[in-house]
């Protein structure tokens, strides 16, 4: 059993040899930062919902600590389940009679990986921004973030548009049984694109591009 | 009645005593930098290939008319976050690509090691800056590499191992050592296996409890949801259209698997934070780790964010384990280099290689200063004056250069050297370039008289090179 652990040891980590060679005033000074630095990630880590009030006040404590540093983070990853993933349909109009034209974000033609994932990020940044706007109470204006930014920016990327419609659909994921069964008929499975896949699109708005 | 006061309070001294021992033996115990240095290299080549790939699309990131007007990012930061700050809000459109250049020229930097504190310093920078101008362009990737970006430049300990500050280091040291003439022609390389540290041992400690409250956090939240329950969050994962590098829906005709899937990487989540403490178990739980972000990176295509977690797991791993990968676990030299100790152009290339050479394997003799028979018994001082010889531990011999690539295949900054003498037709090109160099190198001028001799007057001189030896070791500039 010894050896096995000295083995194992020998992989991971390094045991300490010696004694810490930093005055006591050091290691008491870096002790407090150390302190305030893991207080505050671990309360940005609870804080995020559902949590308590407790945990929302303490980790406000720390908000321009989080600011400066750029932590904070929840790290909550695929919680409570693999969501669907949004996608933007953005139709540009154009006034010179040319028809309009449907863009998708993310697209799928952009390499190197990095850049679709970039967009994916896009499409989610705009997809939070519909959930809030949807919690809003009734007949109080919608108030968007991203949106305008983002039709604009798709305006310009098409020379001679005058405005730009946003819609957002999600990309469901199939149902396993579905797809087993389609397999076991076929002996071959659904296309993840098949249309039955996406949701109706919504609208998010009409934009113009001019004065961008 | 006394006791139920005493014991109590004794209690808590002794364990307040215990925890700040604990904690003192946590943080303040030096340790080899070994893993932060790889950790860095890891971070620095991931940091510098996102934004190389921002660079296809750097007016749309970081422009005026990209996907967001600075000013309104700087505004709607200013006004939910008022510390975060960013230097891209102060880049006009028209100096855009110079200081992407320039944060490119720093991310190589920080990559490789060198200016490593300054340059880590810079690199977070970089990395917050880049975060807070594009919030809406931010995944899971872009906080993990401003972690780890954190930690190594917090701890100032980044450049201790695995850097090009060390190397350099080591190069002078080397050079230093090669300028002073033995008797038995050898010289003492410099110490392979870095320092340990203090500082080391804090940039670990904060990435190992980081990846902790990552992992536990993941998995603690995941039980939220009835998917992970019912084994069925698997197939969100691998079925996730926008997500997909390969079809692999074949797999809902196998839902056993996609449940023991679900549940063996929820429960690795779950126990992370406690098994990777324990020793006999860290190692199967750093393999489970990488297995399944290697899966999370071939499923959803999430490669760079696959590749920071496993980059930061690093930190759990032994730096003399971690060397050994790279330098085998042998002991002692393998290869006993007979170099021409007279040309400064051979002592600086001796010393280039050995300082790369941590584990010390290169062995290297000047031949002016030993019968190159004793070495073996098929070298001649005349063949060895022609070209560097290098007798392996196994008995065979290399000259020229193949003898080079044999020095190379011993240091790890120079396996690619010994990679590219594989290539057809470079062996061939490389010795007459070879020879070419060395029949025209420059030697120490020949010490025949008194003037030049002055600092070392008592010595004997030698007869190959005029160079003098002593029972002392002596800088051979004097000789010139």
């Amino acid at each position: 059993m010894g050896r096995n652990h000295s083995r194992a040891s020998e992989m991971t980590s390094d045991s300490a040899s010696t004694e810490s060679n930093l005055p006591l005033w050091a290691t008491r000074l870096i002790s407090l930062g150390l302190l305030f630095h893991l207080t505050a990630i671990v309360a940005g880590v609870l804080a995020a919902p559902p949590a308590s009030d407790l945990q929302r006040g303490v980790a406000d404590l720390f908000a321009p600590y989080y600011g400066w540093i750029d932590q904070g983070y929840s790290y909550r990853y695929y919680s409570p389940a693999p969501p669907p993933t949004p996608v933007i349909k953005a139709i540009v109009h154009y006034a010179d009679g040319r028809s309009d034209e449907t863009v998708r974000i993310p697209d799928r033609n952009l390499k190197p990986r990095l850049r679709y994932q970039r967009q994916l990020a896009i499409t989610n940044a705009l997809a939070s921004e519909l959930g809030s706007a949807r919690h809003q109470e009734d007949g109080e204006p919608v108030t968007w973030a991203w949106a305008p930014a983002f039709a604009r920016h798709i305006g310009r990327s098409h020379p001679g548009a005058v405005s730009v419609t946003l819609t957002l659909e999600q990309h469901l994921i199939p149902d396993p049984d579905l797809i087993a069964e389609e397999i076991a008929r076929t002996g071959r499975s659904i296309d993840l694109d098949d249309p039955r896949f996406y949701t109706v699109p919504q609208r998010i708005g009409d934009f113009p591009c001019e004065g961008s | 009645m006394r006791r139920l006061v005493t014991g109590p309070f004794a209690y808590l001294l002794e364990l307040t005593r215990a925890i700040r021992q604990g904690w003192d033996r946590f943080f303040f115990s030096p340790v080899d930098p070994t893993p932060l240095g790889l950790i860095r290299l890891g971070t620095g080549a991931l940091l510098f290939w996102s934004l190389a790939v921002a660079g296809f699309d750097l007016q749309a990131y970081f422009g005026k008319t990209g996907w967001a007007n600075t000013d309104y990012v700087r505004a709607r930061l200013a006004e939910q976050s008022p510390t975060a700050w960013s230097f891209w809000f102060f880049v006009p459109d028209n100096a855009l690509l110079p200081v992407w250049v320039g944060c490119l020229v720093v991310l190589a930097f920080y990559t490789v090691g060198l200016w490593s504190r300054v340059s880590a310093i810079l690199a977070w920078v970089i990395a917050v800056s880049t975060a807070r101008r594009t919030p809406y362009l931010l995944y899971g990737f872009d906080q993990v590499v401003a972690i780890w970006a954190l930690y190594l430049a917090a701890s100032g300990a980044s450049g201790q191992a695995v850097s090009l500050d060390r190397w350099i280091a080591r190069f002078r040291s080397s050079r230093a050592e090669a300028a002073r003439l033995k008797k038995d022609g050898k010289f003492v390389i410099p110490a392979g296996v870095p320092e340990s540290s203090v500082s080391a041992n804090l940039g670990i400690r904060l990435i190992q409890i980081h990846l902790v409250l990552i992992y536990g956090m993941a998995g603690l939240a995941k039980l939220r949801g009835e998917p992970w329950w019912d084994g069925s969050a698997g197939w969100g994962l691998v079925a996730a259209g926008e997500f997909r590098l390969f079809d692999l829906t074949w797999l809902a005709s196998f839902p056993l698997l996609l449940q023991l899937g679900t549940h063996l990487g929820l429960l690795m989540e779950l126990s992370y934070p406690i098994a990777i403490w324990i020793p006999q178990i860290r190692p199967l739980m750093m393999a489970l780790v990488v297995l399944m972000h290697l899966a999370i990176g071939f499923t959803l295509g999430l490669v760079e964010f696959s590749l920071a977690m496993i980059v930061g797991n690093i930190a759990f791993a032994s730096g003399a384990w971690l060397r050994s990968l790279a330098a085998g676990q042998g002991s002692g030299s393998y290869a006993r280099v007979l170099y021409d100790g007279a040309c400064p152009r051979c002592r600086a290339s001796i010393a280039l290689f050995t300082a790369g050479d941590p584990a010390r394997l290169i062995e290297p003799i000047d031949l002016t200063a030993v019968d190159v028979k004793s070495i073996n018994p098929s070298l001649t001082p005349e063949a060895c004056m022609r070209s560097m010889h290098v007798v392996r531990t196994d008995g065979r011999v290399f000259e020229g250069f193949e003898a080079v690539l044999q020095v190379a295949r011993c240091a790890p900054m120079f396996w690619p050297l010994a990679l590219f003498g594989v290539v057809p037709g470079v062996t061939f090109v490389g010795r007459r370039i070879y020879h070419r160099i060395a029949a025209s190198r420059p030697r120490d001028v020949v010490c025949n008289d008194e003037v030049c001799a002055l600092p070392t007057a008592t010595a004997p001189k030698s007869s190959t090179s005029g160079r003098s030896t002593d029972e002392s070791e002596r800088p051979r500039s004097v000789r010139h």
